[in-house]
């Protein structure tokens, strides 16, 4: 096993990644940009090193400094978290260079999957069902053009290393290409440090399902079973559940043995997630594989009682899956909610600010993996998300009144977050129906206001509120420091030495 | 007897409390409630109105009050510190056409120079936050009067970055 993990990255997911570093006794070791001192991460670290300031190609991004401070702290092994460095072949290799083991795929087999356009090629010429689209990227606009004349719109930009919806646009009209192209282009520049972009059709009503895998070194693949994810605004998922109220037992049969298929295929090690778009009548198509532990991966973990971080740092180590497939028994139904940094109201722009409190709901099948806590500042500088809330229960009808009740009690005050908005979904009609695309959003809850009927009487409510803890608050301030004892000499009024009136 | 003041809607509302001992009137606007409220720790209130026990979470920053309440989230503006920076927020909005960001980032590209001409709904800067690319139009026709920022420059929500001179000024 490993001396020591150097964990390359920060919020949520360092978090859960040092918890798990530490349940196997092995040292963590956190890496901080200069904004993120007081962060979670290198609170909860056994070492934390500074490697500079906020922007990520100078700290989370610098391949060399985290490389060096891995060397400089006896680090035998990185794991790269979600984001960031996570699916960088560069790094990957870095570190193998480095004979630093890169808790993940091979440097080779996240390049290959990490390029969008040649896994589809790959997975074509096996057999495995595919979106219609490119299957080259191309630099020219004009080239472009033509390609999505020949899909059809609305086509969608996708970039090459994409991931996670940076980089990616729907175009429903040929003249916003060209402006759609240069964002997709920059974005992915910026998140992937590679600006090569395809299309591919894009889908209207599909569900998002994904399989886990569980790959070892000596090609023994399992599957963990799917998770749904078509909740998502830009592309990005913000409810994650399992199991998908869209399979039966035959189809989920099937799309889990593609899964390890595509898995095979590819000569995958270590954690990794199939992801597959699912059309209306039941046809599932290969998108991708995230050669990455995925945010979402805590609803598999709470199904299959199997901790993924955990044998992603097994598994990196050279140990065989303990588990067969057999061995893999899902039990009950989770559901995750991502805990975002947005204004809901405001099409879910990012908001930055002071957390002024943060309160975390407790009680049986709620898990929360969080980055924050109470007086530290969200910056513009990172991804917005800030937790996520994991609830299991019995059935997905239970799950959705035990997620309500934990939202209700979960509290942050002092930035915008999509809470509210998550109430929202999780008590739609059609998502308790389960009735979940990735038109759900944009059909069901845009645009989106926090307003409801009873909210005059609660406001008065919350003003009351306010008066009292204020008046409350107030003989408490005067033990503090703002009211000390005068000194007698501040009470003695006028008066002068040596005078004889 | 404490008294306080806040905006709700836009419109100041008087909060006056009165009380001790875990019982309090408050009035709020013109309605009058009668509560019994403990504080069981720096941010939060048990407060009952007629037997029925609500969790309630306060804080307070900048001149604005925080609450949570079943699960829903108001904030108030201090109604005395919202007076003030009206009048300042005001001047720099009173410039015509000023464009602003909505929320504070990175100018990470402008696409037009001072002078020219552009139309209702053109792309005029990108600002990026937390690694999302966000475009700001322009809202009307007119003219780029002043760029106040270059690429690379950090901006502040609500603080405009270009200004525009549009038909009617």
């Amino acid at each position: 096993m490993f001396k020591k993990i150097l964990v390359a990255n920060r919020g949520e997911i360092a978090v859960r990644v040092i918890r798990a570093c530490r349940e196997l006794d092995i040292p963590a070791v956190a890496v901080y940009s200069t904004v993120d001192r007081d962060g979670v991460h290198v609170e909860i670290a056994d070492e934390a090193v500074c490697i500079g300031d906020p922007p990520p190609l100078e700290s989370y991004l610098n391949i060399p400094k985290i490389l060096q401070v891995a060397r400089d702290h006896g680090c035998d092994a990185i794991h790269p978290g979600y984001g960031f460095l996570a699916e960088n072949p560069g790094f990957a290799k870095a570190c193998e260079d480095a004979a630093i083991t890169f808790i993940g795929p091979s440097s080779e087999g996240i390049r290959l999957l990490g390029n969008k356009v040649e896994s589809r090629g790959l997975m074509g010429a096996h057999g495995i069902p595919l979106i219609p689209g490119m299957m080259s990227t191309s630099a020219d606009n004009r080239a472009i053009a033509r390609e999505a004349d020949k899909i059809g719109f609305p086509v969608l930009i996708k970039a090459a290393a994409g991931g996670g919806g940076k980089g990616m646009r729907v175009v429903h009209d040929r003249k916003d290409l060209p402006s759609a192209l240069e964002a997709a282009r920059r974005e992915s520049k910026a998140a992937f440090a590679d600006d090569t972009v395809y299309l591919e059709k894009y889908l209207e009503e599909p569900r998002h399902v994904e399989f886990q895998v569980l790959a070892d070194l000596d090609g023994n693949v399992i599957h963990l079973y799917e998770r749904e994810c078509s909740i998502q605004r830009r592309h990005q998922k913000i409810v994650e559940e399992t199991p998908s109220t869209a399979l039966n037992d035959a189809l989920r049969q099937r799309m889990g043995e593609t899964a390890v298929k595509v898995a095979t295929i590819a000569g995958y090690r270590n954690a990794g997630t199939v992801e597959f778009l699912l059309d209306e009548d039941k046809n599932f198509y290969f998108l991708e594989v995230n050669t990455r532990i995925q945010v979402e991966h805590p609803v598999t973990e709470s199904t299959t009682g199997v901790d993924l971080v955990a044998q992603q740092i097994r598994i990196a180590a050279g140990e065989k899956l303990a588990l067969r497939q057999n061995d893999v028994k899902p039990r009950g139904h989770a559901m995750e909610c991502r805990i975002y940094a947005e204004d809901p109201s405001q099409g879910f722009l990012p908001s930055s600010g002071h957390l002024l409190l943060v309160h975390e709901p407790v009680g049986p099948g709620i898990r929360v993996d969080s980055g924050i806590r109470t007086g530290m500042t969200v910056t513009v500088h990172y991804d917005p998300i800030l937790s996520k809330l994991i609830c299991w229960g019995e059935n997905r009808d239970a799950v959705c009144r035990r997620m309500i009740e934990a939202l209700d009690n979960y509290v942050i005050l002092g930035v915008e977050t999509i809470i509210p908005f998550l109430k929202n979904v999780v008590r739609h009609e059609e998502f308790q129906k389960g009735n979940t695309t990735t038109a759900f959003i944009p059909k069901f809850l845009t645009p989106w206001s926090p307003s409801t009927p009873e909210d005059g009487e609660l406001a008065a409510q919350a003003l009351a509120a306010v008066g009292l803890w204020k008046h409350l608050q107030t003989p408490v301030a005067r033990v503090g420091t703002t009211s000390r004892m005068p000194s007698p000499w501040e009470t003695l009024g006028a008066w002068q030495i040596g005078s004889s009136d | 007897m404490s008294h306080y003041q806040y905006l709700k809607n836009g419109e100041p509302v008087d909060v006056i409390v009165d009380g001790k001992d875990g019982h309090f009137r408050v009035q709020v606007g013109g309605q009058e409630l009668s509560l019994e409220a403990q504080k069981l720790s720096d941010h939060l209130l048990s407060v009952s109105a007629n037997g029925k026990q609500k969790r309630i979470f306060v804080a307070e920053s900048g001149g604005k009050a925080y609450v949570s309440i079943e699960g829903r989230i108001f904030v108030f503006d201090d109604a005395a510190r919202a007076s003030n920076n009206h009048g300042a927020g005001r001047s720099a909005v009173a410039v015509s056409g000023a464009i602003t960001s909505p929320m504070p980032g990175n100018l990470i590209k402008v696409m037009v120079k001072e002078g020219d001409r552009v139309s209702e709904g053109q792309p005029l800067v990108i600002v990026e936050a937390m690694k999302m690319e966000n475009e700001i139009r322009s809202p009307s026709e007119g003219i780029v009067k002043t760029i106040r920022y270059s690429v690379g420059d950090l901006v502040e929500a609500g603080v405009p970055i270009v200004e525009l001179e549009t038909e009617g000024t």
